[in-house]
């Protein structure tokens, strides 16, 4: 684990903005060090040792056809197995510093923090990628949408960067896929610039553990860092399903920077016996004016520990800012544990706020009621399990992968996958056959 | 033949006896009204007859068709053909409701020996019996139960009665929150249910909702017992002089 948080050297022939962020980086983390439990927002997260875990099997269930697709394995942009349309530009980070590609600036500089994962992986930026979407729709006028598959196939430190710099008025779903090798340590950090007026869906599936092959190895780790940044009238909406086996933890920062500016943060996990996920998220409301959102849902089997901390930070000149917070936890066993930690900052009296946290189980009576219709024990927990979720699904843009998502959350979990899923649709009369 | 008997039933909730030593038999293909004063233990029969947990069946039997329900599960027993229409029907966010109708519709069948019925075929099957209960499909594409109004409810539990084809069902006060207009909607989708196999247990307070479902049979419980039965005419009895006067089997 400590490999993932050492700096590497700073390259010499960097620009001068990059020579300067990479050295402060170097220099904080040095100060900073590894996280560990006595941080507030590591607090959750242990990183010491962990017990052998089995890969889980990757579901051949797909999406639709997405725009374009990127895989990045063992942290190498794999060109073989991507396919980029012409309107899209996909490059590494290094070819993008040096080409002075749009919006490179942002690199490293979207959330100033002195976070561990944020500093670390900015060294190790140069196998990177960097991708940008230009404003406007292609031809048909749907919504362009970019999957980004990372995966490791073998055990070991692992550091992945991306930047995404989306234009002004653009509109695009970007899909990232964690998943892989169970003993892979790593450390992933994305970083979004939404443009003035831009939308993005960003959903980060983090599926750590779930490959192809059979394989045990000592669990490992999945540190993801979402990072964006949102300018006036900019939309930005983060979907994080953690599904990962082991221990996971992902952050996302988002720095409203815009009047207009809206942040919705979803985050949707089911957690194992024996894992654990964790959840942190910033909202920094820095102009007045900006709305954001968060909802958080946490499934934890019977031995499995999810926490969530969401903070939302309105400054004293952030006044006329909106905000949300509801955090949910459904505990499957009587071992199930969930912290949950809703945290508003609020430094001016010219805000709406609302906020609320619950942890509970199963409902008997609704239970009951499902089973008084003829539904198994099992069939009518997945279907109440699934609906706890729905809510947090129906969010994501495609309806697709909505669909996976569920199916990934059920089958993670051992229930039975499709229950709850609407193949009724209006029209769907093809069959004859009445009943008897 | 009967279709329901109950024997010498206790039911605990709790540490609490409700039921202490009912007896009910119900023929195949009556209808039988159970009245009685609050705290008698009517909703507490009918989720003994369901099979709610925490509802300890102590002493006695619940048999259908001769069956004993009592080592089954409240889904082993909807699959047997027992339906329990709530007093309060469960809502229930984020399930959607349709495709909740056809996967219990598909339970029951399969445990009939029936073919399971693809989405075309439900959808035919649930068009025909929404118009039978007079509901818009439109119901049905929200989630189970959730912002229904009080009367939506109880008719989404009647098209699920008449959906499921049961061979007992239970009415567990459902006329409670419905206004005349409601009920009779209610009553034409239960009548239009009687058959010479099937067998309704209707529980209730007052006259009015057997002004519509006309029973063959009333029952009195009180103090977790049947205290009296009799023809319809015991129902004006009950409104003209109330339970106090029933003291004894």
């Amino acid at each position: 684990m400590s490999s993932l948080f050492t700096p590497l050297p700073t390259p010499a022939t960097v620009p001068g903005w990059l020579t300067i962020r990479l050295e402060r980086a170097a220099l904080r983390l040095t100060d900073v060090g590894a996280p560990t439990t006595a941080r507030e927002d590591w607090r959750y997260t242990r990183l010491g040792s962990r017990a052998p875990l089995s890969a889980r099997p990757l579901p051949t269930a797909r999406l639709a056809t997405p725009s374009a697709r990127i895989e990045l394995t063992d942290g190498q942009w794999d060109t073989e197995r991507s396919c980029v349309p012409a309107a899209l530009v996909v490059t590494t980070l290094a070819d993008a510093v040096a080409r002075e590609l749009p919006g490179i600036t942002m690199l490293g500089g979207i959330a100033d923090a002195d976070e561990p994962s944020l500093l670390s992986s900015l060294s190790a930026f140069a196998g990177g990628l960097y991708v940008h979407i230009p404003a406007g729709r292609p031809e048909g006028g749907a919504v362009p949408l970019i999957e980004l598959v990372v995966s490791a196939t073998r055990a070991g430190s692992l550091h992945q960067r991306v930047l995404f710099v989306v234009d002004a008025g653009a509109q695009v779903c970007i899909v990232e896929r964690h998943q892989g090798h169970p003993g892979a340590e790593r450390l992933a950090v994305t970083e979004v610039a939404v443009g003035a007026g831009a939308t993005v869906d960003h959903v980060r599936l983090g599926l750590s553990g779930w490959t192809g092959a059979e394989t045990t190895a000592a669990a490992g780790l999945d540190l993801g860092t979402v990072a964006a940044t949102i300018a006036a009238g900019g939309r930005f909406h983060s979907h994080i399903v953690s599904l990962g086996v082991g221990t996971t933890r992902t952050a996302v920062h988002a720095t409203l920077h815009g009047a207009g500016a809206h942040a919705a943060l979803r985050a949707l996990s089911a957690t194992p016996a024996g894992c654990s996920h964790d959840y942190y998220s910033v909202i920094d409301h820095a102009v007045p004016g900006a709305t954001s959102a968060q909802t958080t849902k946490g499934l934890i089997a019977d031995g499995g520990v999810a926490s969530v901390v969401a903070r939302v930070l309105i400054g004293r000149g952030a006044v006329g800012s909106s905000t949300t917070q509801s955090l949910k936890a459904l505990l499957l066993g009587a071992s199930a544990k969930a912290n949950l930690k809703p945290q508003l900052e609020i430094d001016n009296d010219a805000v709406k706020a609302a906020h609320g946290a619950a942890v509970g189980r199963l409902d008997p009576l609704q239970l009951f009621f499902l089973q008084a219709r003829g539904l198994d024990s099992a069939t009518a927990r997945a279907l109440l399990i699934a609906g706890f979720v729905q809510e947090v699904a129906d969010t994501i843009p495609n309806v697709a992968l909505a669909s996976e998502v569920v199916h990934y959350v059920l089958g993670g979990l051992g229930l039975p996958s499709g229950i709850g899923s609407d193949d009724l649709g209006s029209d769907d009369l093809g069959s004859d056959v009445e009943p008897s | 033949m009967n279709l329901l008997e109950i024997d010498d039933l206790h039911v605990t909730v709790g540490e609490t006896p409700i039921l202490v030593g009912l007896n009910l038999r119900i023929p195949a293909g009556e209808v039988h009204a159970v009245m009685g004063p609050n705290g008698a233990g009517k909703s507490t029969l009918s989720y003994a007859v369901a099979g709610r947990e925490g509802y300890d069946v102590t002493k006695g039997d619940i048999r259908l068709g001769g069956e004993s329900l009592l080592a089954l599960g409240p889904d082993e027993r909807a699959r047997r053909g027992v339906f329990l229409a709530f007093q309060y029907p469960v809502e229930v966010p984020g399930v959607r409701s349709k495709p909740f109708l056809r996967a219990a519709v598909n339970a029951v069948r399969k445990a009939r020996g029936q073919a399971e019925l693809d989405p075309g075929a439900f959808l035919k099957f649930l068009r025909k019996t929404l118009e039978s209960v007079r509901l818009d499909e439109a119901l049905t594409n929200r989630d189970l139960n959730s912002g229904f109004s009080g009367g939506e409810k109880k008719r989404f539990d009647i098209l699920q009665m008449a959906l499921l084809e049961p061979r007992f069902c239970i009415l567990d006060e459902t006329d409670s929150g419905l206004d005349i207009d409601a009920m009779r909607v209610v009553a034409d989708g239960v009548n239009a249910m009687r058959t010479p196999e099937r067998s309704m247990l209707v529980i209730t307070h007052y006259q009015r909702l057997l002004d519509y479902i006309v029973p063959d049979v009333v029952h009195v419980l009180k103090d977790g017992r049947i205290m009296r039965s009799g023809d319809k005419s015991l129902v004006a009895e009950l409104e003209a002089r109330g339970y106090e006067w029933v003291t004894s089997p």
